[in-house]
């Protein structure tokens, strides 16, 4: 019965969002502003979790809705909505990511910079403990997604942070899925080397 | 079902049923449905894996700016870069029509070809032409050419003679 529940749910959504994004494509500017609360924490995460930084994570998803906002009309299916977001906000971490390594090339500061630990500080964080797991976690992450080639940490993240299917993930990387699958069996495969990482995680379960 | 003396999944096929269980070979599938302990390991892999998601989302900190929209509509058609570079493509297009018809058209009266005009015009245009055919083989004036003994017409026509006599009959 919760099973039925859950479907009905998720085709309630799923219509939701249909209906909203045909709404924005025929230029309606609440549809969208509406589209924006859905999305904006899953584009910023999303973002965030490739740079590590809040401030370029925020700019970066302001450009994502800007760009969405202007092509709207050119969303084919409505339904793969969030997939077509992440598709132009990988497209635009890539163009931070070049700017950012050209940069780098006239400053040695920024160097610097990337070779510190990722997690930015909170003044409002409520315990230190906290602060101290977040930051071991960010860093065991780092040192993972580190082994792993380009795809694989892409595919890796879009399945497991992002949450996608493969057949997202196959579009929004504009690969097939045969290609997906093998880039995420052999990140699974380096996963499974890292033991700190998967202590921490089962902590996190228990 | 005596599941003891089947063959449990391996590391590979653990993780080959994490990326997509569709994928593994049919009596691996239904080994997988069978058997308690393959089963069970699976799913903590998964549970591992949802775990990392879950835990990435609470470590990562929340968005403090707002989303700012532009004033006009949703996918209403706007001067944008692209719409830019369409207008320079054009305007390039356009010029490059002008120059070549500009082009065909004055090559056309340097060669003297009849053009449409009055007929003083095609006149004055004919005699220009004329003299500009005879500067052609000739720079110097006559008068010049008879000083400079480089233009005798009856030396020309022994020269000739001498050249290529005339057969007498």
């Amino acid at each position: 019965m919760a099973s039925t529940d859950d479907t009905n749910r998720t085709a309630d959504t799923s219509t939701q969002l249909v209906v909203l994004v045909n709404q924005a494509k025929d230029g309606n500017r609440s549809a969208f502003a509406r589209l924006v609360d859905q999305f904006h924490s899953d584009v910023f995460r999303m973002v965030y979790y490739r740079i590590r930084s809040r401030s370029d994570a925020e700019d970066i998803a302001q450009d994502v809705f800007l760009k969405a906002f202007q092509k709207i009309s050119t969303v084919k299916d409505a339904a793969r909505f969030r997939g077509w977001l992440f598709s132009i906000a990988l497209n635009r971490i890539r163009d931070f990511q070049r700017k950012k390594r050209f940069r780098s090339l006239f400053k040695v500061e920024e160097e610097n910079i990337d070779s510190q630990p990722p997690v930015e500080t909170e003044s409002d964080e409520p315990e230190a403990l906290e602060q101290v797991l977040k930051e071991d976690f960010w860093r065991q992450i780092r040192s993972m997604l580190d082994k792993l080639s380009k795809m694989e940490r892409e595919v890796f993240l879009l399945r497991f942070f992002d949450h996608l299917n493969l057949n997202e993930i196959a579009g929004v990387m504009k690969k097939n899925e045969s290609t997906i699958k093998t880039h995420l069996y052999r990140a699974l495969a380096k996963f499974r080397k890292e033991p700190g990482l998967r202590q921490l995680l089962k902590e996190a379960i228990e | 079902m005596n599941l003891d003396n089947e063959q449990h999944l391996d590391e590979q096929q653990l993780i080959q049923a994490v990326a997509d269980e569709s994928d593994l070979p049919r009596s691996l599938q239904m080994h997988l449905g069978d058997c308690h302990q393959c089963r069970s390991e699976k799913e903590s892999f998964e549970q591992e894996m949802a775990a990392l998601g879950q835990v990435a989302e609470r470590y990562a900190p929340q968005p403090q700016k707002r989303i700012v929209l532009p004033v006009q509509e949703a996918g209403s058609p706007r001067w944008s870069f692209l719409n830019w570079r369409h207008a320079v493509g054009a305007m390039a297009a356009v010029a490059i029509v002008v120059v070549v018809f500009w082009g065909s058209t004055t090559l056309r009266n340097l060669t003297g070809l009849p053009t449409a005009g009055s007929p003083s015009e095609l006149l004055e245009a004919r005699q220009l032409m004329t003299e500009v055919n005879m500067l052609v083989d000739n720079a110097l004036p006559p008068l010049y050419l008879e000083i400079s003994a480089e233009y005798k017409p009856d030396d020309e026509k022994d020269f000739y003679q001498f050249l290529i006599p005339q057969i007498e009959t």
